[in-house]
């Protein structure tokens, strides 16, 4: 691909980490801007906090005050464009290990406090 | 903002009805239930239905019969209608309690008699309710 | 070879998942109210579904994406947040009367309170989601679902007036209940159209891997299995319409349907009648908590299906789970199942926008579906869908209240 659409191609998109596991969507992009030079993208972000704020300010509010119970490590996951590895019309494929980012947070939490503690929610062996 | 015009119409021409075509309307549960008792007796007697699901039926049938007696009751129309309502809700009531004791001592001539009675009074309240709708 | 095994696989999923709770109250009503006067909506609705079906399985053969999916990609985020909200409502009501469908067979055969069966029913379709594969749960529950068929052969038992069957299928005024008339042919085209099955379709193709060899065998899944599944509601409202009619029982209350099919067979209708609700409301349940952990996990973009194991998508298996257990809450309470599916009809119906315009959108686009594009005459399909879910949503929130009994 040659020309990258952001709002067509990049924005919303599902990503997918280097083990091809889906880590969530692209909920913002994030522009360098320098003077002289056209803007360029740096990187994007991932999170309810950034989705809230395409939103509404008052969400933004609301979600920052119910970040008290979050158990992920941080509101906004950045992910550097260099992290890139290739953009197709399904997903945007990364270089990174996403369990072992914000994103997955919330689902080991779940895994570990909530479903290994259900009936058949243990690991086969 | 089309919606609320809209459901703004309807409510008024619903309101707009007249008590004893909004009596009416309300006659259709309990007709159908006289109805729907007078069968389920009948596949009972058959054996066709088990008596469990016939006592539910007979509660469920019980509980609209007084939910529009109340309502009857407290309706603003005309006393001729309410009453001709009231007799037949009367009438259920007495065969579908009377039938409840009868399938407690399988007495199938009762039942059949009991069930022959509800449907009398599903057609005679369906009839009136038709009478007062128009 | 392994293609037509799956076509005659994916038709009988298609009619034995075809049939749920809402077919059967609108059906039931419609028979024992209006005869065979509102066979239109039924044919008119499954003419409707066949053309959305077989997109949203095309849609996701070609593209490899399922709707929810899609409709983030491409529409944006903040474009799919309202349909997405109003829509998971939709399905928690839609999964709250599945499982009061399944609670009143379990009440008729049991004698025990349908309200009694709300959570052991809600432990059961947990179970099933936590512990099966998609594969599994998907033939298992509509091969099983085949016994709705004893609706057909109980219509055919009863030899209908075929000449008055096939003048329902003309749109008619009613003589009289006008307002009942038409809340019921809108809660029937909602039962058929009921927005679950596209999300459920496309996502279900994609856990099944296809790709776009698979476009003829959707075809023939979505036109001969929805046609087919529309016969077993048509079979129900005959039933109704030769059985309940007569004797001027009008179903404002499951109990009063329950022994319908006792005429065609005094031995085994009463159970058959139990088991087809019962295993016919199972699959759907099934399909609705599916569908609404499928376009959740799917907006956020988490790691999602069904054959995973819960500890390797647990947010995606808890979603399914907090659903099926606030919908029992619901028939818990004691609210009539009857009412309940009927009203949640009514709502599919209003809410056929949100899907429906989607569609428009995706199925034209280029980039996406390649030649497999919605040709014209699928698009003048689709735009008569669009207009005509708007009137519906137009017409269908007040006659909620004013048509249902």
């Amino acid at each position: 691909m040659h020309e990258l659409d952001l709002a067509r191609d990049v924005m919303d998109k599902q990503l997918i980490d280097r083990d091809c596991t889906e880590m969530g969507r692209v909920d913002g992009v994030l522009l360098e801007l320098s003077d002289g030079s056209p803007p360029r993208v740096d990187s994007f972000e991932l999170g309810f906090v950034v989705l809230a704020e395409r939103l509404h300010p008052r969400l933004l509010a609301l979600l920052e005050w119910l970040r008290r119970w979050s158990v992920r490590k941080t509101a906004r996951q950045v992910v550097q464009w260099s992290a890139v590895e290739e953009v197709t019309e399904r997903y945007i494929k990364l270089s990174i290990d996403a369990t072992e980012t914000p994103a997955f947070d919330w689902e080991k939490w779940l895994g570990m406090h909530v479903v290994e503690h259900l009936p058949g929610g243990k690991e086969e062996e | 903002m089309r919606r609320f015009a809209v459901i703004g119409i309807l409510v008024a021409a619903c309101s707009g009805q007249s008590p004893d075509a909004k009596l009416a309307k309300s006659l259709d549960a309990p007709a159908s239930w006289m109805s729907g008792l007078a069968m389920i007796a009948e596949k009972w007697s058959a054996n066709s239905v088990p008596r469990a699901y016939v006592e539910k039926s007979l509660d469920a049938a019980a509980d609209e019969f007084d939910k529009t007696t109340k309502s009857v009751r407290e309706s603003d129309a005309s006393p001729l209608l309410r009453n001709a309502v009231l007799k037949q809700l009367a009438a259920a009531q007495a065969s579908s309690s009377s039938m409840r004791g009868a399938i407690e001592a399988n007495d199938r001539a009762r039942v059949a008699r009991d069930s022959r009675e509800l449907a009398d009074a599903g057609k005679q309240l369906s009839e009136i309710a038709e009478d007062a709708a128009k | 070879m392994k293609k037509a095994l799956q076509l005659a696989l994916g038709i009988l999923t298609a009619v034995g998942g075809f049939f749920d709770v809402g077919n059967l109250a609108t059906s039931a009503q419609a028979g024992a109210r209006f005869r065979f006067q509102l066979i239109w909506s039924l044919l008119f609705a499954t003419i409707l579904v066949i053309f959305l079906v077989e997109m949203s399985g095309r849609f996701a053969a070609v593209s490899g994406k399922a709707l929810p999916s899609a409709i983030r990609d491409h529409l944006g985020f903040s474009f799919w947040l309202g349909p997405f909200v109003i829509l998971t409502l939709v399905h928690l009501l839609v999964l709250g009367a599945e499982i009061g469908g399944i609670s009143f067979a379990l009440q008729l055969v049991t004698g025990i309170g349908f309200q009694w069966w709300a959570f052991p029913v809600a432990i059961v379709i947990w179970l099933f989601l936590w512990r099966a594969t998609f594969s599994a749960i998907e033939n298992s529950t509509s091969l099983l679902g085949l016994i709705t068929l004893c609706f057909v052969v109980a219509a055919v038992v009863h030899h209908p007036p075929l000449h008055q069957v096939a003048a329902g299928a003309r749109p008619t005024l009613p003589s009289h209940d006008g307002a009942t008339y038409w809340f019921i042919a809108v809660s029937i085209i909602g039962s058929v159209i009921a927005p679950y099955l596209f999300y459920f379709y496309s996502s279900g193709a994609v856990e099944d891997k296809w790709d776009k060899s698979y476009v003829a065998v959707n075809r023939g899944i979505s036109v001969i299995g929805m046609t087919f599944g529309s016969a077993i509601a048509l079979g129900a409202l005959v039933v109704a319409a030769m059985v309940l009619a007569p004797r001027g029982i009008h179903v404002s209350d499951y109990n009063q349907a329950a022994a319908m099919l006792t005429d065609a067979f005094p031995f085994w209708g009463f159970v058959l009648f139990a088991a087809s609700m019962g295993i016919a409301c199972l699959g759907a349940a099934l399909e609705v908590a599916l569908s609404l952990a499928y376009a959740t996990s799917q907006t956020f973009g988490w790691n999602w299906g069904e054959d995973l194991h819960p500890r390797e998508d647990a947010r995606f298996s808890l979603t399914y789970t907090v659903a099926i257990f606030l919908s029992a809450l619901i028939i818990a309470a004691g609210i009539d199942p009857l009412k309940l599916t009927l009203f949640t009809m009514v709502i599919n119906a209003a809410v056929l926008p949100f899907v429906t315009i989607p569609f428009l959108l995706l199925m034209n686009d280029r980039r996406l579906l390649g030649t497999n594009c919605n040709g014209w005459f699928s698009n003048a399909i689709v735009v008569m869908i669009v207009i005509v879910s708007f009137v519906l949503a137009i017409v269908s929130i007040p006659l909620a209240f004013i048509g249902g009994t």
